[in-house]
């Protein structure tokens, strides 16, 4: 590549595993400053993706690229701290204090004892996440959607004070949480894009996918089917085809979209009455 | 989320800051603590037995031993601190560290504070590599070899325990994460393959195979030697130089094998350093005294109550605390009932099996 830019870059990757593949010739873009929306059904290859994106699994065809320069061949640390990925599970069964669980963040950055440096910038982070009163908590007694925000504040004290630049990854952040706590936990994706990051989220909820994405795909057996702004990837049709449920878009207020998902053996006479765009056929 | 810092954080800062810097502080003394209480229980141990020697023949004998002629020691207490219960206490103290160290990195590497190296089968398989050196080669043999007998015993005790610990790991991780019930139940297994093998052994053995076989299962740090001694403190030597410069990553494997490498860890490097570092510890220790059980299990609790999971300085903890208080154990069971002496594991089983069961009531809800 001759264009050097920040950009983390997927091209026709492909994983297979046990026989059969679960992703499939996948290309994907994350530029800085936008939060990517991944929605698709369970098993379409979002976690997949997610882990070739960080270097966790390479790619059996096809390459990973981090501003244009091979992702397998970059130093782990190096990638450390420019890569964040929030995985489904964090299981800790061990009574280690929350501040502890975030300053592990600092290990992409500073191995040795921890300086005060450490520690400003895990006190930011747990203040950014609103967990700083957590501090001294034991983190198994934690709840749901405290655990959570520990670990984003693990992941910002890894990328440390400056994210720009940096690409976070999502894997389904919101799955466990109640209502508040998912607007809470998006929004942090994207204030983590105003500051300069690349924020790519997996969501199974699509209306939050468009409420809070600048860009959505959409995956299905392992193929990205459809990548672009929310309304297109995310357009009724896509659905209907991706999920095999009927879906229709719904104008709440001028502007404000709302996508009502059916089951798909429901016949017409039960369809709602909100006032519809039309179903895209 | 604000995108500036907030103030109020700014304010607060220096005296969190402070707080932090106090808590971190008051661990460092805590470690020193263990050492401390380690040095302690050893003179404790040196002490005390079939003949009292008092707290200045202790220290003049062990001056006197590296060459300084102080004190008041006579010929006979000093015979009796250098030969007899020098190399004894120096065993326990070693037995107790390695145990407790493979300890603290099973449970750090299995993801369970339930992880003890005699409840996963890793005792059993270094057990079952000794015995069959011991009973395949004959004893006697074994005996005019010496030194080098012991290294070889040791080296089988590893080769046992090695394979266990990374047939346990295999089994008992799916998809980088844990499965207790999984490793516990695979444990079991292997527990009792191990000890059909070591069955037949038994079978095969004569009379005097038996009598060695039967008291080193049960444990013991009596009758030692110092080269004995020598090879259980480079086994532990080597341990710790594979299992320390595993602590930051140890940290981050409890979240899980992702987050390792996420944070820029080689999963594959520090898997194997800790499956190294933990059977060579165990194997080392049960070629040395046999089976102790429980001590593995009930010493990393302890340390962390007091130094929290930090490994950086749990492993230090876990080690001193361990050695001191098997030293300690020693010293109960050749007193308690002198001039006979009980099996080592009699005193740890009798402390750790209830402990055991109480970190299970008390977990019940938390794990599986």
């Amino acid at each position: 590549m001759d264009v050097r830019r920040t950009s983390l870059h997927a091209h026709a990757a492909t994983v297979n595993r046990g026989g059969r593949s679960i992703l499939r010739g996948a290309s994907i873009e994350l530029d800085p400053g936008e939060v990517v929306g991944g929605g698709g059904p369970i098993g379409a290859g979002k976690s997949t993706l997610i882990d070739v994106l960080s270097a966790g699994t390479a790619p059996d065809t096809g390459r990973v690229e981090l501003d244009g320069r091979s992702l397998a061949t970059y130093p782990d640390l190096e990638r450390a701290q420019r890569i964040a990925v929030l995985p489904q599970t964090s299981s800790l069964a061990f009574p280690m204090q929350v501040l502890d669980v975030v300053l592990l963040g600092r290990l992409a950055r500073s191995r040795g004892p921890v300086r005060d440096h450490d520690r400003v910038i895990a006190a930011r982070s747990m203040d950014a996440l609103d967990v700083l009163h957590l501090e001294a908590r034991t983190y198994p007694t934690l709840s749901g959607g405290e655990k959570q925000r520990v670990q984003i504040a693990r992941i910002m004290t890894q990328l440390g004070e400056d994210v720009s630049g940096c690409f976070v990854l999502f894997d389904e952040p919101i799955a466990g949480l109640d209502v508040a706590q998912q607007f809470r936990c998006l929004e942090v994706a994207r204030a983590l894009a105003e500051q300069g990051a690349s924020v790519l989220v997996s969501l199974h909820d699509l209306n939050l996918a468009m409420v809070y994405t600048d860009r959505a795909i959409l995956m299905n057996r392992g193929h990205i089917v459809a990548d672009g702004s929310p309304g297109s990837a995310l357009a009724p049709n896509n659905i209907e085809t991706v999920f095999e449920v009927r879906a229709y878009r719904a104008e709440l207020s001028p502007g404000v979209f709302h996508l009502v998902l059916q089951h798909s053996t429901l016949d017409d006479s039960e369809e709602n009455s909100l006032s519809q765009e039309g179903r895209h056929d | 989320m604000n995108k500036s810092p907030s103030a109020a954080l700014d304010r607060s800062l220096p005296e969190l800051l402070e707080t932090w810097r106090v808590r971190a502080r008051r661990n460092s003394l805590l470690l020193v603590t263990t050492g401390v209480f380690a040095l302690l229980c050893t003179l404790l141990a040196l002490r005390f037995g079939a003949m009292a020697i008092d707290t200045a023949a202790v220290l003049s004998s062990l001056v006197k031993s590296i060459g300084l002629d102080v004190g008041s020691a006579t010929t006979l207490e000093y015979e009796v601190i250098t030969a007899i219960r020098g190399p004894r206490v120096a065993r326990g103290f070693l037995v107790g560290a390695s145990l407790s160290l493979a300890g603290a990195a099973m449970q750090g590497m299995f993801r369970i504070p339930l992880a003890d190296p005699g409840l996963i089968g890793v005792s059993a398989g270094a057990g079952a590599g000794a015995a069959a050196m011991i009973i395949l080669f004959d004893v006697a043999a074994l005996a005019l070899l010496g030194p080098l007998a012991w290294l070889g015993v040791s080296i089988a005790a590893f080769a046992g325990g090695l394979g266990a610990t990374a047939l346990v790991y295999a089994i008992g991780t799916v998809g980088g994460q844990s499965r207790i019930a999984i490793m516990l139940l695979a444990g079991i297994a292997l527990s009792s393959v191990v000890g059909a093998f070591t069955g037949f052994l038994v079978f095969l053995a004569d009379d005097a195979q038996l009598r060695t076989l039967t008291f080193w299962t049960l444990g013991s740090v009596g009758d030692a030697s110092w080269s004995m001694v020598a090879v259980a403190a480079i086994g532990l030597g080597l341990s710790v130089s594979l299992l320390y410069p595993c602590r930051y990553a140890l940290n981050v494997w409890l979240l899980g094998e992702r987050q390792v490498h996420q944070l820029g860890f080689s999963v594959r490097r520090t898997r194997r350093l800790l499956i190294a570092g933990a059977a060579l510890a165990v194997s080392l220790a049960v070629a040395v005294a046999g089976v102790v059980s429980f001590v593995g299990l009930v010493i990393p609790h302890i340390a962390r109550l007091l130094v929290g999971s930090d490994h950086e300085r749990l492993f230090p903890a876990t080690l001193l605390l361990g050695g001191g208080l098997l030293v300690l154990a020693d010293l109960v069971a050749r007193t308690i009932a002198a001039p006979a002496e009980m099996p080592l594991s009699v005193i740890t089983a009798l402390i750790g099996g209830p402990f055991f069961l109480f970190l299970i009531v008390r977990n019940r809800a938390s794990w599986m």
